[in-house]
């Protein structure tokens, strides 16, 4: 009973996994197309992933995306989190569930919306509609993560700060800052990886231009099959494995509680 | 003018009033404790003086300044808060600093002023320790500490003790008030535990529901109770319900159960009120003793140096009597007949 | 002076966020639900007027009728499918500690944290007529011919399981980690056993994950535009697609915004519906 359990479990984290196995697995293989199991052992996809043009120029669009939106999303998210968090307000509930729902809506509805908005207004297929795009959708991800930071936070500091002469400049940057940092560090990283992975928003507004990675996979695949996809998604795995998992983890205990 | 003076002090939260009419003046040195049962705008009150609360009406004046108008950190007022409120991510070094730097106070001067309060509280040793490795009473220390290196013109006390265990609770009692000595400073001290209230306080400020009670020191308090609130929440007290009468040119309080008792009262003292019998107050006599309230004893509990009696009054009276233990004296039992009798002079009466 | 200062500070600092909500979704959305009143006329563009064509043709000419059950139909076998398979996983979770708990929740995680791109991707390397699995198959001579894995609702299905199991697991281990575990030793001690255990205790008390992890999932499969379109291409239509292509290729954006608010409707009648269940669990 308890074995036939374990290999139930075993087969179905196999299916799990699988995907991402194969792909790590194809970008080392070097035949021509992606083929699991692979055959030999090459860096050459990698080193074709880095000397081409197109896609350094991707990478380059997508990291300059990611950065200018995580950027704003965490100072927008934090001032968002301090607030809902720390002072009673009136329909707290319902203004937190609105500031969370841009992750609640179908990507797809929410692309839409944005394309027939931002064509009226002239802001489609530019950088700066994308980078607003961005930052609506992963604004999200630093409010809760932030507010669960700065719900643990003891008010009584703040107080005794003032009462110890400190200014609320003083004390919001040496009392209040460092202590709910880890929280807006850990929404900070995640809104970056959210924005560095965004595809369907993206497709929508970002025209021939501004082909962000995502896109460059998105296309490549669709109409080729190359061992470089493989190269360029075990590099983001590897990436996002390296500064996401102590985040996420906290993003689901925050989630959990 | 006093060295800290509350006048008329109000605070009202949409319909709840939480403190009303507000008036106290402390003397220099005074050590004063705010005394009462949760919600009775004890810590409120602190928190005006604080200025982390504005008063909805009335002024707070420290050494003939309105400091009313002023934000928290222009006060120097010190608090220490009930959870010590030390900051985590620093050492208790830094914490002391804290205050000293946003005083814009230079190296050497701040340097001296740490390494004396933290002599002064005897902390030395853990000046880098951060909050989290120390114990209570240690953390309890640095709070202290924290808030005397600045010097300041009043001290605050937010229920400091109600986190430690009893016997830490009693040693930091002594040492907050040898510090306070020591150093002169002016003390405000809340707490809703009248023993620490009076083993601690030179004055103790009664507070029920957001009003002034009674001020007075703890003798007075205990002996002179005012109302049938002070008497009940300072100690215990038997409560007799009933109204003074003039029988045969005497003065007797009569209760509603036909008891009379002989009252030490006021000529002027007349009508309906209670009378107030401290428990210890009250002897055991033989049952058929002149002057002597009959009954039997009908629960008998230790309470280690004393025992304390419930004895019904053959007239219904439900009386409570303390006794010291006495050497080669028996202890009484339930169940025995006894006498209750009292000296006027031990009565307290409250008029309604 | 002081205590309104603190009472606006609040708003002051949520202030560029509700802009953000405002203007880039709610502003959005509200132009989207107008134009899906337009009109669309293929060489002169949108023409501005109030009808309710684009909602009658999607909910009744046969082909999109087609479109929106095949897309619910597909919803609800990627539900089930990760219920029956999250669920051995999310209690094996549930019930491991330590090291073997880490583990478990690294495998979980690893794929929330890799694009759904990257995944799909490896499932088109997997399922091909020449690929692994097609070829282990054959080389055991398990089949002749090649399964047909790619460009049918099978192959969708198997990517869009994989792709929104973790969700499940992780709505599942949250339930069954919120189970007293008294109260399994009371079960014991009044003498049940597993199955009955499992059936009369673990399934009734894990139940609102179970509605919660279904309504996620549900939501994802209704929503998901990446895997249909890489597996399936143009053989499988559901409804994002059918937004896409309004949206890129036909630019009939009233049609497509229509569709975007139908899709909305679904989702909002699901959650209403599962909102009501657990609550009246709670109250009853």
């Amino acid at each position: 009973m308890k074995g036939a359990f374990r290999l139930v479990n075993g087969v179905i984290l196999l299916y799990l996994l699988a995907p991402i196995v194969v792909v790590i697995a194809t970008a080392f293989g070097t035949s021509a197309y992606p083929i699991f199991p692979p055959q030999g052992f090459t860096l050459k996809w990698f080193v074709h992933f880095w000397s081409t043009p197109e896609l350094r120029d991707s990478l380059r669009i997508s990291a300059m995306l990611s950065l200018t939106s995580t950027t704003l999303a965490t100072i927008i998210g934090t001032g968002s989190a301090l607030a809902l968090a720390r002072h009673g307000i009136r329909g707290k509930s319902a203004i937190s569930t609105m500031l969370l729902s841009p992750i609640l809506f179908p990507a797809i509805v929410l692309a839409l919306a944005l394309l027939v908005a931002f064509q009226r207004i002239g802001l489609a297929q530019t950088f700066t509609g994308l980078v607003a795009a961005h930052t609506l959708v992963i604004t999200p991800f630093v409010v809760r993560l932030a507010m669960a930071s700065a719900a643990e936070f003891d008010p009584s500091l703040e107080e005794a700060a003032q009462n110890l002469g400190a200014s609320w400049q003083r004390t919001f940057f040496r009392i209040t800052l460092p202590l709910i940092l880890p929280g807006i560090l850990a929404g900070a990283v995640f809104a970056f990886i959210m924005s560095f992975d965004e595809l369907v928003v993206t497709l929508l507004l970002a025209g021939p231009a501004l082909q962000t990675l995502p896109i460059r996979i998105f296309n490549y695949v669709q109409y080729s099959s190359d061992p470089t996809i493989s190269a360029i998604s075990t590099c983001l795995i590897v990436a996002w494995l390296a500064i996401g998992i102590p985040v996420y983890t906290r993003f689901l205990s925050v989630r959990h509680s | 003018m006093a060295y800290l003076a509350l006048r008329n002090l109000s605070k009202v939260y949409g319909t709840a009033t939480v403190v009303k009419d507000f008036d106290l003046s402390v003397e220099a040195g005074e050590f004063v404790a705010l005394l009462g049962p949760s919600g009775c705008g004890k810590t409120t009150t602190l928190r005006m003086i604080a200025g982390f609360v504005a008063p909805t009406k009335g002024e707070i004046w420290i050494k003939d300044t309105n400091v009313t108008p002023l934000p928290p950190h222009r006060r120097n007022v010190g608090l220490v808060f009930q959870n010590y409120a030390l900051f985590p991510h620093m050492t208790v070094r830094a914490n002391i600093e804290f205050g000293l730097k946003s005083h814009h106070v230079e190296a050497a001067p701040m340097n001296k002023s740490v390494g004396s309060v933290l002599e002064l509280v005897g902390l030395t040793p853990y000046a880098e320790r951060y909050p989290r490795e120390l114990s209570g009473g240690q953390q309890q220390r640095v709070a202290l500490a924290r808030v005397l290196a600045l010097k300041p013109d009043l001290l605050l006390f937010d229920e400091p003790l109600s986190n430690l265990d009893a016997k830490l609770r009693v040693q930091m009692r002594e040492e907050i008030r040898r510090l306070q000595r020591e150093l002169g400073v002016t003390a405000l001290f809340v707490t809703h535990d009248q023993e620490e209230a009076m083993t601690m306080a030179d004055r103790i400020v009664l507070l029920e529901r957001g009003r002034i009670a009674q001020v007075g020191t703890a003798e007075e308090i205990y002996d002179h109770p005012r109302t049938r609130f002070v008497a009940g929440f300072i100690g215990t007290a038997n409560f007799f319900e009933g109204s003074i009468v003039s029988v045969a040119g005497r003065k007797v309080f009569r209760c509603k159960s036909g008891l009379e008792i002989e009252a030490h009262a006021e000529s002027s003292d007349f009508g309906a009120g209670t009378i107030a019998v401290r428990p210890e107050k009250i002897e055991f006599v033989s049952p058929d003793a002149t002057h002597a309230q009959p009954g039997v004893i009908r629960q008998a509990t230790q309470l280690g140096a004393t025992m304390e009696y419930a004895v019904d009054l053959k007239l219904g009276d439900r009386v409570i009597v303390q006794e010291q233990k006495r050497p080669r004296v028996a202890l009484r039992r339930s169940g025995e007949q006894v006498g209750l009798t009292w000296q006027a002079a031990d009565t307290i009466f409250l008029r309604n | 002076m002081r205590e309104r200062g603190e009472a606006l500070k609040p708003w002051f600092l949520l202030g560029p966020n509700l802009v953000l909500i405002g203007l880039l979704m709610l502003g959005p959305l509200l132009l989207l639900a107008r134009i899906s009143f337009d009109a669309y006329e293929a060489g002169s563009g949108i023409i501005d007027t109030w009808q309710i064509s684009n909602y009658t043709k999607f909910l009744f000419d046969p082909f999109y009728r087609e479109v929106l059950w095949g897309t619910l139909l597909l919803g609800a076998e990627v539900t089930a499918l990760c219920l029956v398979l999250g669920f051995p996983l999310a209690y094996a979770l549930s019930r491991s500690r330590g090291l073997k708990r880490s583990l478990l929740y690294f495998c979980i995680l690893m794929p929330l944290l890799t694009s759904t791109v990257v995944r799909t991707f490896g499932w088109m390397i997997l399922l091909g007529n020449n690929g692994f699995i097609n070829r282990t198959l054959m080389a055991l001579h398990a089949i002749n011919r090649p399964l047909r894995l790619m460009y049918n609702t099978t192959g969708v299905i198997i990517a869009l399981v994989e792709v929104l199991l973790p969700f499940m697991v992780l709505a599942l281990d949250t339930a069954l980690l919120n189970i007293n575990p008294s109260l399994y030793e009371a079960a014991r001690n009044l003498g049940a056993r597993g199955t009955r255990i499992f059936l009369r205790i673990t399934l009734p008390l894990s139940l609102p994950g179970i509605i919660s992890g279904c309504v996620l999932v549900f939501t994802g499969a209704l929503s998901a535009f990446v895997t249909p379109t890489l597996i399936a291409g143009a053989r499988v239509k559901v409804m994002s697609t059918i937004i896409y292509q309004q949206a890129m290729a036909l630019l009939d954006w009233p049609f497509g915004a229509a569709v975007a608010f139908i899709m909305l409707a679904v989702i909002l009648i699901l959650m209403v519906a599962s909102l009501t269940l657990t609550e009246r669990r709670r109250t009853a």
